[in-house]
Formats: structure tokens, C-alpha cells, sequence
């Protein structure tokens, strides 16, 4: 891109180009262990599934198609409530490797059960890694939407004790901090004295948290429920953006998947939800400018991804920087730090690109 | 009211802007998001307006909006057309008369209309620029909002003659709303034309594709020169949109963006502050340039700008 700029003094804190960022011992020992590799092996008879269930109207369908498939969040009240079992395959526009399940919130898993259905029920949870209950909390449906939870928890550990369980706690956009942590509090508290009567409550673990699609919460929890279908790589994804972060003093960075604005790696520096909504809103600004532009010649089809994209804020900047087809780098940097120093970030970027793509070939990516 | 300036020094042009039309049809929403930093979804939050509510506006550096909000409940107008007609509709440069699309009795809507033209605009501002919104275009299916539109225009075109209006439809949910307030702000702006030469002559100079001047506060477009052609001729208020969300979500963090670069294999974009009430927003294609470059030639266009800024008497 640039090509004037002769001497570059090179601080000593930036990498130099043989020590540059090095994949951790560790993670080369990903091509050694046949297991995991097979974990991620994606055929597409076995990939990993996971299930979105929930009470009619809880919100699953909106999620679905606010984070996928790029609606904006006032036109969900116009969709239909869904009658079957939607499959949704993601890999189509995203880095992500999986089958969204959307159930019907007629569905219970319990009445299945009942029905003697146990072919059905195998079906839904072998394969699955991650059950995602969407809960509305309104007063009255609370005490339903706990027994369904129950009920489902039962029927999928008993087919798969593997599966992990996460609880959104959903259209909590006109709740305040402090009826969240309550809301939070309670819930954990209700399942957890109806898991103790089938004296399961140490065995299974349940991830709580407060969405909505009014706001960037619902980004966050999904990012976190997908990280948990990259266990392998996430290791040595941190450590190269840690070393990314403090070799050229960034605050904050992300490992994006562009289209569903979803992060699937960070450093290790604490997480900070408005950071993370600057991000997300940065991406919306560069995808909505691509679109317009776009039509100057696609560099897609050649196989150039290299949006790239720096944001001055008044105290801060923002570095967006393309990896592959579905990911990107967003960084953040303080002002005094930067100082004639974008030669550095970017070749620093180059080595980044260069061992996140090394780590994506190890993994079967 | 216009102001002479005397010995070069900026006066600024007062403009008088009525917004007029029925209850809850959009009015306080659209002035809200435009003026007042607004997101589309708070403006659930706001009542009814009382009476009329007026506020000054100051947009670029020369032109004030004296903008008078006037209540649409059937109680208000009664009095806009009686007692409080003159005081009203005098001196007035533009009137913004908002339509539900959705009304349930459009046959009231344009009696009010009628009244305002006839009692109001016709016998004390007759020069006065006349807009419709029909507003409120997203609960309307996408296959029928052209058709319905057409046949509205018409209708409202036939009943102000002799005359002449200028219709639009509009939303708060997208870009079609800062496409109106656009064309409205930029008819207003006292010299606009002498920023279109200069903005011309920039576009030439550093070989851009597009340039467009956005005002700094509320990112309509106020001047644009394209060099080369594009198929989607409602960029400019989807550009609007987009910035003024990224700065309402940059606000929210107590930060301003001081500039923006985005660029990819084919197209590389730059918005930066410009002048002290605008922003620039440059448009290459051609991927030799570097940015440094584009960069340099804005800084240095500045004080050329600068002076338009600040000048503008008329």
C-alpha cells in the first residue's frame, strides 16, 4: 500500500523479524494429538450443532436472524413464529463451522419423551455441543420457562453429558444493571434447587446471562458461546494477540468474524463492554461503505481480502485489518502511543496474519 | 429575517422553517433525529408536542433555523388557523407539512393542509418553499411504497396549485429521511453554489472520484461534485445514515471521531473535519494513491474552505 518512507528507526519494543511472533510450543502439538483435530473435522453429516430452544416468542428466531443473517433489530417483530425445526447451516458467510438449530417453542423435549420419541430426541442432541435456553422474563412465564429449562436439561444430559448449557436472559434492554444481576441471581438460584432433586447440580453447569438485540449484549454472549466450539485454536490465538498487543502497545485487540460481528478471540487485558460496542459499530460503518463502493471492480474475486480501515477518535484510534475471507483484526491504540509508527504496526500485522493462518492450517480450518 | 453583514464581518441569515401536519405523524421524531442526536428508537420516548415549541438551529456557520415545531392535535391547529394565523404564518421560508402514510382519515390530513396553504401560506408568506414528507414509509410493503407515493404526490401537487411543491417520502428507519432533509437544508444554505465550484475544483485537482461536504452536527450533505458515474443514486443520505450513527454510538463513549479511512482493493474512502462546521468525504478508485497523499491535498485544501465557512453574507 504505501510505498514511500525510507528509514524506519526501529523502537526496541517492537518485534524484530526473527524473533517475531512465534507459535507457542504448545499449540504445534495440535497436529500431533489425532483427537482433537477430529473434533473439528467438518463433514457435513457430523457438524457440531448448536441448539437455540426456548418458549414460544422468547426471542430465538430474532436472534437468529439479527446476528446471522444481518436483519436489523425493529424489522424482527414482523416475522412469523416458526412451525419446524430450522437448520441453518453458518458456514456460508462466516468462519464459524456449525448448524444453528432453531426449535419451535411449541417444542418440549419432555412431551417427547413422553411420547416415546427417543429416536427424535437422540437425533436432536447427539452432536450437539452448546444448548442455548432463551428465556423472556416476564413475571408470568417464569415459572414455565424454569420447568421447560428442567425438563430439557434432563432429557439432553441423559443423551449427551457433554453438553454445555447457556441461559439468555433475553430483551433485557429496558432493565437497569442492578435488576440484570437480580434477575441473574434468581434464575441461577431456581435451577439449581430443581437440579439438586435429581442430584445433578454439580455435574451440569449453567452459564447465565442478560441479551437483548436492541443492544451489542447479544453479540458478546454469542461470541462467547462459539468460542466454545474453537477450544483448540483459542489458546494460541490469545497468545499471538497478546504479544501483538504488547509489542505495539494496543489497549484492547479482537479477532473478528466480519459478517456476524461475533469475536472469537481477545488478548488477555480485561473485557470492556463499550469497547466492544465501538468495535461492532465500527465494523457496521466499514461492511454498509464496502457495500456502497463495492461496485468499483470486486476484489473478492481475485482472492484480495484487504479491507483495512483506521478511525481517529479524539483520545484513541481504531485499526481494522483484514486477515482472510471471514476475519479481521480491530485494535485499539491510545494517541500517544502511535507517533510514526504505522510501518511497525503493520509489518507486526503481517507476522499477526502470517501465524493466525499457520495456526487456522494446523487446526483443519 | 436577512441581515446584511457590514465590512466583511459574518452576519449569520435567520430562516424561519414551519413543521406542520396532524397528530403523531412524525414531526418531533424527524426534527429529533435530524437536529437533536437522536436514535430512531428514542423517539418513542417523546409526547405530544404543546402548542408550538420553537428552537434555534444553527447550521454551518451562517445560517440559523428558527424552527417552529407546531403541535398537531386537532386543538392546536384550530388556533394556528384563527387567532394565531399571522404571528404564524408570517415570514416564513419553508413549511415541512408531515402525512402519515398510515392515517386513518386522510381526508382530514389534507383539510389541514388545504387550510395552511390557503389561510396561511397564500396570504402571508406567498413566496415561501413548500415541502411534503409523506412519512412513516416502513410500515408500508416495499412493492407497493412507489405506487402509493406516486399517487399521493399527485394528489398534493394538484391541491397546492398554483403553487409549487416538492415531494418526499420518508422514514426514520433509513436513509430516506436524511435524503429530504438534505434537499430542504441545501436550498437554504446562502452560498452553496460558490462551495459547489470550489468542491468542483478540488475533485479535479487531487483526481477523486467523489467528493462530498457534510455539515458537521447532523451530517446532511451539503455539497457533492462526482467525477465518475455510480448506480446507486441514494448514497449520499445512506452515507448521511451510516456517520451519523457511528458518531451517535461514538458520542455514547463521550468520543468525537475526528476522521475515518476505510479502503479496500478497489475503493478508498476518507472523511475527515474540514472545517470548523463541516466534515469532507473523499472517494478514490484508484488504488495507487496512497493515503498520505490524499491526505496531505485536504489539509492543505482547508483554508480555502475555510473562507467560504466564514463568509456567506448574501
Amino acid at each position: 500500500m504505501t510505498n514511500e518512507v525510507a528509514t524506519l528507526e526501529v523502537p526496541e519494543w517492537s518485534i524484530a523479524a526473527d524473533s517475531a511472533l512465534k507459535l507457542e510450543p504448545g499449540s504445534r502439538q495440535l497436529s500431533a494429538s489425532p483427537s482433537s483435530a477430529s473434533l473439528l473435522t467438518n463433514t457435513s453429516s457430523n457438524k457440531p450443532k448448536i441448539l437455540l430452544m426456548g418458549l414460544s416468542k422468547a426471542g430465538k428466531t430474532s436472534i437468529r436472524n439479527v446476528i446471522f443473517h444481518k436483519m436489523s433489530a425493529n424489522e424482527t417483530q414482523f416475522l412469523d413464529p416458526t412451525h419446524k425445526i430450522d437448520k441453518i447451516d453458518i458456514s456460508n458467510k462466516s468462519f464459524l463451522d456449525f448448524q444453528l438449530w432453531d426449535f419451535p417453542g411449541k417444542l418440549d423435549i419432555s412431551h417427547l419423551r413422553d411420547k416415546e420419541d427417543t429416536s427424535t430426541i437422540e437425533k436432536i442432541f447427539v452432536e450437539a455441543r452448546v444448548l442455548i435456553f432463551v428465556i423472556d422474563p416476564v413475571e408470568e412465564k417464569h415459572s414455565i420457562a424454569i420447568d421447560r429449562l428442567h425438563g430439557t436439561i434432563l432429557e439432553a444430559y441423559k443423551i449427551n453429558p457433554k453438553i454445555k448449557f447457556e441461559v439468555f436472559i433475553h430483551k433485557s434492554d429496558s432493565i437497569n444493571e442492578d435488576q440484570k444481576i437480580d434477575n441473574i441471581r434468581e434464575m441461577t438460584h431456581r435451577i439449581n434447587r430443581k437440579l439438586m432433586t435429581a442430584g445433578l447440580q454439580d455435574r451440569i453447569l449453567i452459564s447465565f446471562r442478560t441479551t437483548s438485540i436492541y443492544d451489542h449484549s447479544i453479540f458478546e454472549a454469542m461470541s462467547i458461546v462459539c468460542q466454545q466450539l474453537l477450544e483448540n485454536v483459542l489458546s494460541p490465538f490469545e497468545n499471538i494477540l497478546n504479544a501483538f498487543v504488547s509489542s505495539n502497545k494496543m489497549e484492547k485487540a479482537f479477532i473478528f468474524d466480519l459478517h456476524p460481528k461475533i469475536f472469537i478471540a481477545t488478548d488477555s487485558s480485561t473485557f470492556d463492554m463499550p469497547t466492544y460496542e465501538l468495535c461492532c459499530d465500527m465494523l457496521d460503518l466499514i461492511a454498509d461503505m464496502g457495500c456502497i463502493y463495492q461496485e468499483y471492480e470486486g476484489g473478492e474475486e481475485r482472492g484480495v481480502f484487504s479491507t483495512c480501515s483506521v478511525i481517529k477518535l479524539n483520545d484513541t484510534l481504531l485499526h481494522l485489518k483484514q486477515i482472510n475471507r471471514h476475519l479481521a483484526l480491530v485494535c485499539i491504540q491510545l494517541q500517544q502511543e502511535t507517533a510514526c509508527t504505522q510501518g511497525i504496526v503493520d509489518y507486526n500485522f503481517q507476522q499477526l496474519k502470517h501465524g493466525i493462518q499457520e495456526v487456522l492450517k494446523v487446526a483443519n480450518l | 429575517m436577512k441581515r446584511r453583514g457590514f465590512h466583511g464581518s459574518a452576519r449569520s441569515t435567520h430562516k424561519k422553517v414551519l413543521l406542520m401536519g396532524r397528530s403523531e405523524a412524525g414531526k418531533t421524531s424527524m426534527r429529533s433525529i435530524i437536529f437533536a442526536n437522536y436514535i430512531a428508537r428514542d423517539t418513542r420516548r417523546l409526547g405530544a408536542t404543546m402548542d408550538v415549541e420553537q428552537s434555534n438551529v444553527r447550521f454551518l456557520n451562517n445560517l440559523v433555523l428558527n424552527l417552529w415545531d407546531c403541535g398537531g392535535q386537532d386543538a392546536f391547529m384550530e388556533t394556528f388557523f384563527t387567532s394565531q394565523k399571522d404571528v404564524l404564518f408570517s415570514n416564513v421560508e419553508v413549511l415541512i407539512f408531515v402525512f402519515d402514510v398510515q392515517s386513518s382519515d386522510v381526508q382530514k390530513d389534507i383539510e389541514k393542509y388545504q387550510s395552511c396553504i390557503e389561510t396561511g401560506i397564500m396570504k402571508y408568506s406567498p413566496d415561501a418553499m413548500i415541502f411534503c414528507l409523506v412519512h412513516k414509509m416502513d410500515l408500508i410493503p416495499k412493492a407497493q411504497r412507489e405506487m402509493l407515493f406516486s399517487k399521493r404526490k399527485e394528489e398534493l401537487e394538484h391541491l397546492s396549485k398554483p403553487l409549487k411543491i416538492s415531494c418526499y417520502a420518508t422514514s426514520i428507519w433509513d436513509e430516506t429521511l436524511y435524503n429530504a432533509w438534505s434537499k430542504i437544508m441545501s436550498l437554504l444554505i446562502p452560498n452553496v453554489g460558490q462551495l459547489k465550484l470550489k468542491l468542483k475544483k478540488f475533485a479535479d485537482h487531487i483526481n477523486a472520484d467523489e467528493v462530498l461536504l457534510f455539515e458537521k452536527a447532523t451530517f446532511l450533505v451539503v455539497a457533492h461534485h462526482m467525477r465518475k458515474e455510480h448506480n446507486d443514486a441514494n448514497r449520499f443520505e445512506k452515507i448521511s445514515n451510516i456517520i451519523k450513527q457511528f458518531k451517535l454510538s461514538c458520542n455514547k463513549m463521550q468520543s468525537f471521531f475526528r476522521s475515518i479511512e476505510v479502503r479496500n482493493s478497489s475503493f478508498a474512502a476518507y472523511i475527515e473535519l474540514f472545517t470548523a462546521n463541516m466534515y469532507i468525504m473523499v472517494v478514490m478508485s484508484d488504488p495507487q494513491v496512497c493515503s498520505a497523499a490524499v491526505q496531505l491535498n485536504i489539509n492543505n485544501a482547508k483554508r480555502y474552505f475555510k473562507d467560504t465557512d466564514q463568509s456567506g453574507t448574501q
